[in-house]
């Protein structure tokens, strides 16, 4: 089965390498959405839904843990699944996004290998219970 | 954390491109002219150490990073419109790939800022960069691609 993909990223670069690198991995993404941020991610969600969001940790507008919260309190967003992709070192933060109902993280400079490796688990219990 | 050292930070920049770009910098074997400009992109970190990293290079590698991460027919239109981007996610990367290699205990968490571009206008400029301690140069793609680190404790 197919699914939708929305990346969150201000790097529209970033965006462009995350895209290659999952249809480099041979993932079945149906479709892609972008998004500069998360209050622009947000708007896409308004009209479009999707199965995984990969978004960024800072980002000028809405961050990935702001997103994450205002995407999980909502109804009818709430089952999606979230992971970041952030060039940060995860350490101490792992807990945080975990708090914020994230499902995965994922350190830049990511390869199709180890993207393959975050979102496949993420997809295959996609219908399992989103609370962290 | 442990203390940033150029080695670290050659290890950092050589993994990201290599990752991002399929890159493989060199090191710099003979006299080489300074760029009549260049591209210089800030990333900061705060938290149990504050510090820098930054990046210059001439725009024609910021180009060919562009087109390299995406793809791109090199010197097309859009590898020269995402040049700076290109050249700012190095940076970031960079300064992550670093930072890990830095942090040494699970509760080290330095927070990274936005990456932040300016211009070194001319050879003189770039001299003067690449005169700064803990700078590194090397090549890639044919181009020249100084690196370096300040850091400071809080």
């Amino acid at each position: 089965m197919s699914y939708r993909i929305l990346l969150v990223d201000d790097s529209a670069t970033t965006r462009g390498m995350i895209k290659r690198a999952i249809q480099l991995a041979g993932l079945p993404v149906s479709e892609f959405l972008e998004a500069a941020d998360g209050k622009q991610a947000l708007a896409q969600l308004a009209t479009h839904m999707v199965d995984l969001i990969l978004a960024d940790l800072h980002m000028p507008e809405m961050n990935g843990i702001e997103l994450a919260h205002a995407v999980l309190a909502n109804p009818a967003t709430a089952p999606i699944r979230i992971a970041i992709i952030s060039a940060e070192p995860s350490g101490s933060r792992l807990l945080e996004l975990r708090r914020a109902g994230i499902k995965g993280y994922l350190r830049k400079p990511c390869t199709p290998e180890s993207l393959r490796d975050l979102v496949v688990p993420l997809m295959e219990n996609r219908h399992a219970p989103t609370v962290a | 954390m442990r203390q940033p050292s150029p080695e670290l930070l050659l290890e950092a920049l050589a993994e990201s491109l290599q990752t991002m770009a399929f890159i493989c910098p060199e090191p710099v074997t003979e006299e080489m002219p300074a760029p009549a400009a260049a591209d210089c992109v800030t990333v900061r970190w705060s938290g149990d150490a504050t510090g820098e990293l930054q990046l210059a290079t001439p725009r024609a590698f910021a180009e060919n990073l562009a087109a390299s991460i995406l793809a791109l027919e090199p010197g097309s239109p859009e590898a020269a419109q995402r040049a700076g981007d290109a050249l700012q996610e190095l940076c970031n990367i960079t300064t992550g790939a670093l930072l890990s290699r830095l942090c040494d205990q699970p509760t080290d968490s330095p927070e990274m800022g936005l990456p932040t571009s300016s211009v070194l206008p001319d050879a003189e400029a770039w001299r003067r960069f690449i005169s700064q301690p803990q700078t590194s140069v090397l090549m890639a793609e044919g181009c020249l691609l100084a690196v370096r680190i300040q850091e400071s404790p809080t």
